[in-house]
């Protein structure tokens, strides 16, 4: 007991080298298998989500000797229910991770004596109702994260009688965001046209004087890349990037702007000039 | 993105002195004052927040510091000042990376060919073997300092090639795609989603940038409204920015992310309180809003106030720095660190006080 103390003193003015030479040892057996181990204000935070993804039930051993631990993120590990058996007794514990792993409800039991515990992620697993049954006892748990597993309403109603304070975080319903988010239509085409002035002097086109917003609907019908040249407002050209053969692009703009044509080449083949309204403008061959 | 009010703290009494883009936009990503004939690219420049958040990171090997996407800051073709590393040192600029997918915002942005850009078009053995002979090749080289750090940058983007966790969060084509429909297909909405799968990747600081890449004179799809403000916004702006935020917040508390990523809105400046005669907001420093959420801050509150005609801060006036300062205590980090540059010039991470956000 006076061992632990004396590592959190450690702790507390972060010379995690002070602590001692075993649980040295843990922490390199950790690293080992790929975890990183860092020191918190109130203890040790284990992850193994990154680098250490290959984690199986029985390295966890090591995680399970290091006395303290306040934080496990065992994400995305290949740790099944078996390997949560090493945490019974890691009563330490405030925040884990076990989504997107292949625990199940077997696992649940290992977990109950974790009284401290306030943070339990188990998003993407095959947990369902006989899971949340089994954590009535952890009265501290602030957050529970159940987004893509077996649970149902009934069963948070339940849980959340017994723990009022819980939060559940069940997420989107994947299969409704089809319908919340159709595919967008792709927009009308505007039914009034820009005429093209044709000209193969860039000099002709006009300065671009202010108006209010609205879109050009740029569409190139000829053979070939054209270009897509803002006049602005002191006179200087600026390119607005090429429109393939064929190809369309809805393009903001103001009225009374101006919008020079050339080819690949740089050679004026004509320009627009917006009017007040939202407007289709033809290249036509 | 009104669903998630009870997870935003939204500052309302921000202000500082610079109505310029190149000005504000550097003081508000520093929390410093710009100096005279501001340039982006000059190291005696302070940090961005990215950058130096990310100062404070230990990523696993291979995984950069922050990333930014999807292309840089410009004014009408003039490179913005305040995203990179300053004074930190090119080890602390934001590494730039373009977003495979979505429609562009309308208008300008501008991408310089050197944003990463992760899609590997070789073999992965023959990547393997070409690296293989440049090691050999090298072995002969001298140990220069500047020769070193671009062997580590170069390192880290063969790393982030051959099979990283990073390779694999930038290929969007693995997510769920219903996911990807709820953030929209769009650069916007696609970057936040990249955002989120690079943070769950390891990668500690993300920055988006959620506009057009270059201001143009306030034309295209940005946020610099000197004309049809109002229609600006609801046509084109928020219709983006509501749906991929939302997502965001969506997808990050259902995944358990939330708690531990901080999530932060920046900006220049506000904009006028008057309307001026083109439907337009001009730049307004005196007094703006930006939001928090995630990462420990207490959602569902509001910090500060303007006055009656929006002029002033009414309440809880407070800074850049203050803004910044919340974010270190986020993050965990002490503020006032005493950090040094290149020339061994002691620096304090930041001047402000937190915030009582949490």
């Amino acid at each position: 007991m006076n061992r632990t103390r004396y590592l959190l003193l450690a702790l507390l003015i972060q010379l995690p080298a002070v602590s001692f030479a075993d649980d040295q040892d843990t922490i390199a057996s950790i690293r080992k298998v790929g975890g990183t181990v860092r020191v918190l204000e109130k203890g040790w935070e284990v992850e193994f989500h990154l680098s250490g993804r290959s984690l199986t039930d029985d390295q966890l051993i090591h995680v399970a000797q290091l006395n303290g631990v306040t934080s496990l993120n065992l994400k995305r590990t290949k740790i099944t229910s078996e390997g949560l058996l090493h945490l019974k007794g890691m009563t330490s514990l405030q925040l884990l991770h076990l989504e997107l792993t292949a625990v199940d409800d077997q696992g649940m039991q290992h977990l109950a004596g974790l009284k401290d515990l306030k943070y339990l992620n188990l998003y993407g697993t095959e947990i369902t109702d006989k899971t949340l049954v089994q954590l009535v006892g952890l009265k501290n748990l602030q957050r529970l994260y159940v987004w893509q597993t077996g649970v149902t309403d009934e069963g948070v109603t339940k849980l959340k009688k017994q723990l009022p304070k819980l939060q559940v975080m069940r997420g989107v319903d994947l299969n409704k965001i089809a319908a919340d988010f159709p595919p967008e239509k792709p927009a009308e085409l505007p039914t009034v046209s820009l005429k093209l002035i044709e000209t193969t002097n860039a000099a002709e086109a006009p300065r671009s004087t202010g108006g209010d917003n609205i879109e050009v609907v740029f569409q190139n019908k000829s053979a070939r890349p054209v270009k897509l040249v803002w006049v602005g407002y002191d006179g200087k050209l600026k390119l607005y990037g090429e429109l393939a053969a064929g190809a369309m692009r809805v393009q903001n703009s103001y009225a009374n702007n101006c919008w020079l044509i050339t080819d690949k080449t740089d050679e004026p083949i004509g320009y627009f000039i917006c009017g007040p309204e939202r407007a289709l403008a033809v290249i036509a061959e | 993105m009104g669903k998630h009010s009870d997870k935003l703290a939204i500052v309302r009494s921000l202000h500082h002195k610079h109505g310029g883009h190149q000005q504000g936009m550097y003081t508000s990503m520093t929390a410093h004052d710009p100096p005279g004939g501001l340039k982006a690219k000059n190291r005696d420049n302070w940090p961005s927040l990215a950058a130096m958040v990310s100062r404070f990171q230990d990523p696993q090997a291979g995984t950069p510091n922050a990333i930014r996407l999807p292309y840089n800051m410009y004014d009408n073709g003039t490179l913005m000042a305040g995203e990179y590393g300053g004074w930190l040192g090119a080890d602390y600029d934001p590494v730039l990376m373009r977003t495979p997918a979505g429609k562009p915002f309308g208008g300008v942005s501008r991408y310089t060919s050197r944003e990463l850009d992760l899609k590997l078009t070789l073999e992965k053995s023959r990547v393997l073997q070409r690296r293989a002979l440049r090691q050999q090749l090298e072995r002969s080289v001298g140990n220069e300092t500047d020769y070193e750090r671009m062997d580590r940058f170069r390192k880290m983007a063969a790393d982030m090639l051959l099979g990283s966790a990073i390779e694999e969060a930038y290929d969007l084509e693995r997510e769920d795609p219903r996911i990807r429909a709820m953030y929209g297909d769009h650069i916007g909405g696609q970057s936040m989603l990249l955002a989120r799968r690079l943070t769950e990747a390891g990668v500690p600081v993300v920055q988006v940038c959620a506009g057009a890449g270059d201001l143009a004179g306030g034309g295209g799809d940005n946020w610099d409204t000197h004309r049809g403000h109002f229609a600006k916004l609801k046509n084109r702006l928020l219709p983006v920015f509501d749906r991929s935020v939302s997502a965001l917040l969506t997808d990050l508390e259902q995944r358990g992310l939330l708690e531990e990523t901080l999530v932060v809105f920046l900006t220049d400046f506000g904009r006028t309180p008057k309307i001026n005669k083109n439907a337009g907001r001009d730049h307004y420093p005196a007094v703006y809003s930006l939001a928090l959420a995630g990462g420990g801050i207490r959602g569902g509150q509001v910090y500060g106030s303007s006055d009656t005609s929006g002029a002033q801060p009414a309440t809880n006036a407070c800074t850049p720095a203050d803004f910044h300062a919340t974010v270190y205590k986020a993050m965990g980090i002490n503020h006032h660190t005493e950090l040094h540059d290149h020339l061994d010039r002691p620096y304090r991470v930041c001047d402000g006080q937190p915030l009582p956000l949490f």
